[in-house]
């Protein structure tokens, strides 16, 4: 096994070869985790109401409004499968500040070009004001 | 001075390489750096990296069991909770945070418990480039925010 050791690496592109199965990163705690396995594939923060947008987001080209509280994250490189995680976080559904709380979900099963997400408060779908959501899982 | 090696592309071409150093920046642009994906696709190295994450009890023995770039948690009342960065994101449009899990510590520990972002006036924002604001509850007690035993949570997105 050939070693390289120095202080700071500088590149482009890091890319493992063909006959190896993932590149593997050690950790603090003297075990290893796998790039890119570990590494989020996509996320967003959008805003639900009036016509949705993302204010910020990775791997994201576009973000459609299905209906009320019902949007799909379309990717821009899409994932291998629909077998990939989806986490994610909402609040702000208008004019429900006070007696609410606000909660995000996979509307539908997973597409390789993009998820469906439902965002609702307690007495059912809604748009929320401010709503994120990230992507694991392996990359076409 | 440390040593630097500076090039196009590292690749495995046979056997298995070994790369030790401290850090790692991109040569074009210092916070990018391109990864090969699990297939054809290419990812990011910096906007996949989680940024922070932490695992607190927010119940009555309150406490920061562990994480990564959290400097803190502020307990602001029954359910409500603050997690603090030590390094901060850049802007807060650009930072992703996720709700994690959390589980309540009811007897009969068969409820759902839920975490959302902290109430805001509309247009609001629950966070700031050093923090994350949230609620937790359980049973879609949606009215009734409620301590929570495990609360996780993680942030994606872009460091300052």
């Amino acid at each position: 096994m050939s070693t390289i050791v120095g202080t700071n690496i500088e590149v482009t592109n890091i890319k493992y070869d063909s006959d190896t199965t993932a590149m593997i990163v050690s950790s603090t705690g003297g075990g290893a985790g796998t790039v890119p396995q570990g590494l989020a594939k996509a996320w967003f923060q959008f805003n639900g109401t009036g016509t949705p947008t993302n204010r910020g987001s990775f791997n994201v080209t576009s973000i459609t409004d299905n209906a009320t509280g019902n949007y799909t994250q379309v990717f821009t490189n899409n994932m291998s499968d629909q077998n990939y995680a989806t986490s994610g976080i909402a609040g702000g559904v208008s004019g429900n500040w006070a007696d609410s709380l606000d909660h995000m979900y996979v509307a539908n099963p997973c597409l390789t070009t993009g998820v469906q997400l439902a965002s609702s408060y307690h007495t059912g779908l809604a748009d929320t004001e401010r709503s994120a959501g990230q992507i694991s899982g392996d990359l076409a | 001075m440390p040593s630097q090696i500076k090039v196009d592309e590292i690749k495995n071409v046979a056997g298995q390489y070994e790369i030790k150093t401290d850090t790692f920046k991109g040569q074009t642009t210092a916070g990018s750096i391109t990864l090969q994906g699990e297939g054809s696709a290419t990812t990011n190295l910096q906007q996949g990296l989680a940024k922070h994450f932490v695992n607190f009890n927010g119940d009555t023995s309150f406490g920061v069991r562990g994480g990564f770039n959290n400097a803190s948690v502020t307990d602001h009342g029954t359910g409500d909770y603050e997690y603090f960065f030590t390094n901060n994101m850049n802007n807060t449009d650009t930072m992703s945070p996720t709700s994690g899990l959390c589980t309540d510590t009811q007897t009969s520990n068969n409820h759902t418990s839920s975490i959302s972002f902290h109430r805001e006036g509309s247009g609001g924002n629950p966070m700031t480039t050093s923090s994350v604001h949230i609620l937790t509850n359980f049973d879609g007690q949606s009215t009734t925010l409620y301590d929570t035993d495990f609360v996780t949570g993680q942030t994606f997105g872009d460091l300052a």
